[in-house]
């Protein structure tokens, strides 16, 4: 083709009109580019030909654009585990699909696609807007070439490159469960969560509820339980010398099975002891707690790198930001008001 | 085959309405009738109307092409009391800096505005946007114990710049000072610190919605119970002078090595009152808005505070998002370690 434009004085897009006899031009100029590339032995490659039409046949609104939601193939396990990730790729959909993008999830494999590849495909795509979901601690870097993309990520903020973070809220999540409880009566509340979790956020849980029980009297300031890896499995007998010792009357965690070891040591839930969830998924109907809003996280991701898109703001932010995207409260039968049993 | 898109006159034709009124409805601007709206967004979503975002590009891009055309407008509202005291507070100067070159570069203009005693109340404010057809609203740093505002707000395209203690419950855009903070207490730990303590004016705790103290907590809960020192909250409206004050004397009752504090006059009023830094007392503060080999403490950008303020603000304007929302999200801007003389370490 670029053979045919130089020989015939035009562009080659003009060549690729000619060639399809588009009436655009004038009658003249296409037979004359039509008999050069006749002399000079050009054919439209029939396999190219067959990949446009295939390509434009399943795309009928020609030109929608595509964000790429990279999902990590080692955290699809946590997929199927954690309900809310479905929920955050529903949200960014839908986010996308208002605003005139369509949203293309690739999941990331080192024997399948791995980043070079990725990287192959963007490109070949021209796609440039990127969301980076939720990877697991032991991937640490993601080498693409950022300096081409308009790039967020979800959570992930232990993985190189520092793009801007959108997160649920867990600092919001906990003050708001734990200033719940003390609204529905209780006195002595306390949190659990696990060493492992509290890393991997960055200590939110606790920060949330240090900062709440800093306004409260001291009698009422429960020192915190921090579970092992160890004892996750089991920690039934911590948890009981824990509660007897701080004289708890209603616990908030992240962790919904904390309402099984609750049971498991003998306590009725809430007849003996309050407890509030604090990640509420639809598994659990009979929990009070905290609904973590997973779909607006994915609305959020979406929504920010449009707004990169449109201020061409490409590669990595000057200083990485975060979006914390809050919770809401929910009640329920674990989580009745204290005075029903006084 | 290509199936010919749905536009927006096909919508405008079912829907029996001009096209115009079609763009505006299905942004949701008020000046639509519900009834119509809600009609207009029926037909949309049953003949799968999307807008195209090429087009939506294009017509970002030629507000700044065409002169004559007038550009959409952003209002940035503070509670500062006029011009001259927002100069006072550099911070103020920073974020607004920002903040106008992200409006020039996305092709808006945009008006500062005072609501005080001298200037604004919400009465005038709202007539004042209302005769300029204004939209967008930033409410830059309202600073607690002033003026604040009551607008229509379902009008309006809302984001915050701190500002977390007053309505309207819409997102908005801080420095993070939870993890400056934190970043803080940490550094000067590793440098040999033990009695670290933390100043901050009660405001702006407020205004963070209490972030200063949740990094402060979540950092002393490590250490042990008698290495902890209660923070230093400054009074409201508390002048300079009794803010050094009542600083000298915490940082001798508490028998502090360091102090972790936003408060820039801080170190010459501890100077004045014989706690030479850093040989008696050390400072990291905590917020530095550039190099400077005297100061130890965290370098904070309110410049990017301002731009992603008016990015957000612009996000709303572009998906109709108006008016209060349910679970407003907020952007928290990270911020840099700086070693300096003011910690030298011990």
């Amino acid at each position: 083709m670029h053979d045919v434009a130089r020989e015939a004085r035009v562009h080659q897009t003009t060549v690729s009109l000619a060639l399809r006899n588009h009436p655009r031009l004038p009658l003249a100029t296409r037979q004359r580019i039509q008999k050069v590339a006749a002399r000079l032995g050009y054919r439209p490659d029939p396999m190219l030909a067959a990949f446009n039409f295939h390509r434009l046949a399943s795309h009928p609104v020609k030109g929608t654009p595509a964000i790429a939601f990279i999902l990590d193939a080692d955290a699809r396990r946590c997929f199927s585990q954690r309900a809310g990730h479905p929920v955050v790729i529903e949200g960014a959909r839908q986010a996308a699909k208002e605003r005139g993008y369509g949203l293309e999830p690739f999941v990331l494999d080192s024997e399948e696609i791995g980043p070079r590849r990725l990287d192959q495909i963007l490109l070949a795509r021209g796609i440039a807007g990127v969301v980076v979901s939720t990877f697991e601690t032991k991937t640490t870097r993601l080498e693409l070439d950022w300096p081409r993309c308009c790039a967020v990520k979800i959570e992930s903020r232990h993985l190189w490159p520092p793009l801007d973070v959108i997160t649920n809220d867990q600092h919001q999540v906990t003050r708001l469960g734990l200033r719940r409880m003390l609204d529905l009566g209780y006195r002595r509340v306390g949190l659990v969560s696990t060493r492992e979790a509290e890393r991997r956020l960055g200590d939110a849980f606790r920060t949330g509820f240090l900062v709440e029980q800093a306004s409260l009297p001291e009698s009422a300031r429960v020192p915190p339980l921090l579970l092992d890896d160890s004892d996750r499995k089991h920690p039934e007998r911590l948890l009981s010398q824990w509660l007897e010792k701080q004289r708890i009357d209603a616990v908030v965690s992240n962790l919904n099975d904390v309402a099984r070891f609750i049971e498991a040591t003998g306590r009725r839930i809430p007849m003996d002891l309050a407890f509030a969830s604090l990640d509420l998924t639809p598994e659990t109907p009979n929990l009070a707690g905290v609904v973590q809003n997973h779909a607006l996280v994915g609305r959020r991701a979406v929504e920010q790198v449009i707004a990169l898109l449109h201020a061409h703001e490409r590669g990595l932010p000057e200083v990485p930001s975060v979006t914390f995207v809050p919770g809401f409260w929910r009640d329920g039968s674990s989580a009745p008001p204290a005075e029903a049993f006084e | 085959m290509l199936r010919a898109s749905v536009t927006i006159k096909d919508v405008a034709h079912a829907a029996r309405v001009h096209y115009s009124t079609v763009s505006l409805a299905l942004r949701d601007a008020p000046v639509v009738a519900a009834e119509t709206r809600q009609r207009v967004q029926e037909a949309a979503e049953r003949l799968g109307y999307a807008p195209n975002s090429v087009f939506s590009a294009l017509s970002r891009y030629r507000p700044q092409r065409e002169v004559a055309r007038r550009r959409p407008q952003i209002a940035y509202v503070t509670n500062c009391a006029d011009q001259a005291d927002m100069r006072r507070h550099p911070h103020h100067r920073h974020y607004l800096e920002g903040a106008l070159r992200q409006a020039t570069r996305l092709g808006y203009g945009m008006k500062v505005l005072h609501v005080s005693e001298t200037e604004h109340d919400s009465e005038s404010l709202a007539s004042y946007l209302k005769r300029h057809d204004i939209e967008c609203l930033v409410l830059a740093a309202f600073e607690p114990g002033f003026s604040t505002l009551a607008l229509d707000w379902d009008a309006f395209c809302v984001v915050k710049i701190d500002s977390r203690h007053i309505p309207p419950s819409v997102g908005g855009v801080s420095i993070d000072q939870l993890e400056v903070v934190r970043t803080a207490h940490r550094e000067m730990t590793a440098l040999g610190y033990r009695r670290i303590g933390l100043a901050v004016r009660r405001a702006e705790e407020e205004s963070t919605d209490h972030r200063f103290t949740m990094g402060y907590f979540i950092e002393q809960a490590a250490l042990a119970p008698g290495s902890r020192v209660p923070p230093l909250l400054f009074p409201h409206n508390c002048p300079d002078d009794e803010m050094g004050r009542l600083l000298c004397r915490w940082a001798r009752k508490q028998k502090i090595d360091a102090v972790l504090t936003p408060w820039a006059p801080a170190g010459e009023h501890l100077r004045r009152d014989g706690l030479r830094v850093p040989d008696v007392v050390a400072l990291a503060l905590l917020s530095l808005t550039k190099p400077d080999p005297e100061l130890a403490g965290v370098r904070i950008s309110p410049g990017v505070v301002g731009a992603k303020v008016v990015s957000h603000v612009a996000t709303l304007l572009r998906t109709g998002q108006r008016g209060i929302s349910a679970f407003p999200t907020h952007t928290y801007v990270a911020g840099l370690w700086q070693n300096g003389a003011s910690a030298p370490g011990r």
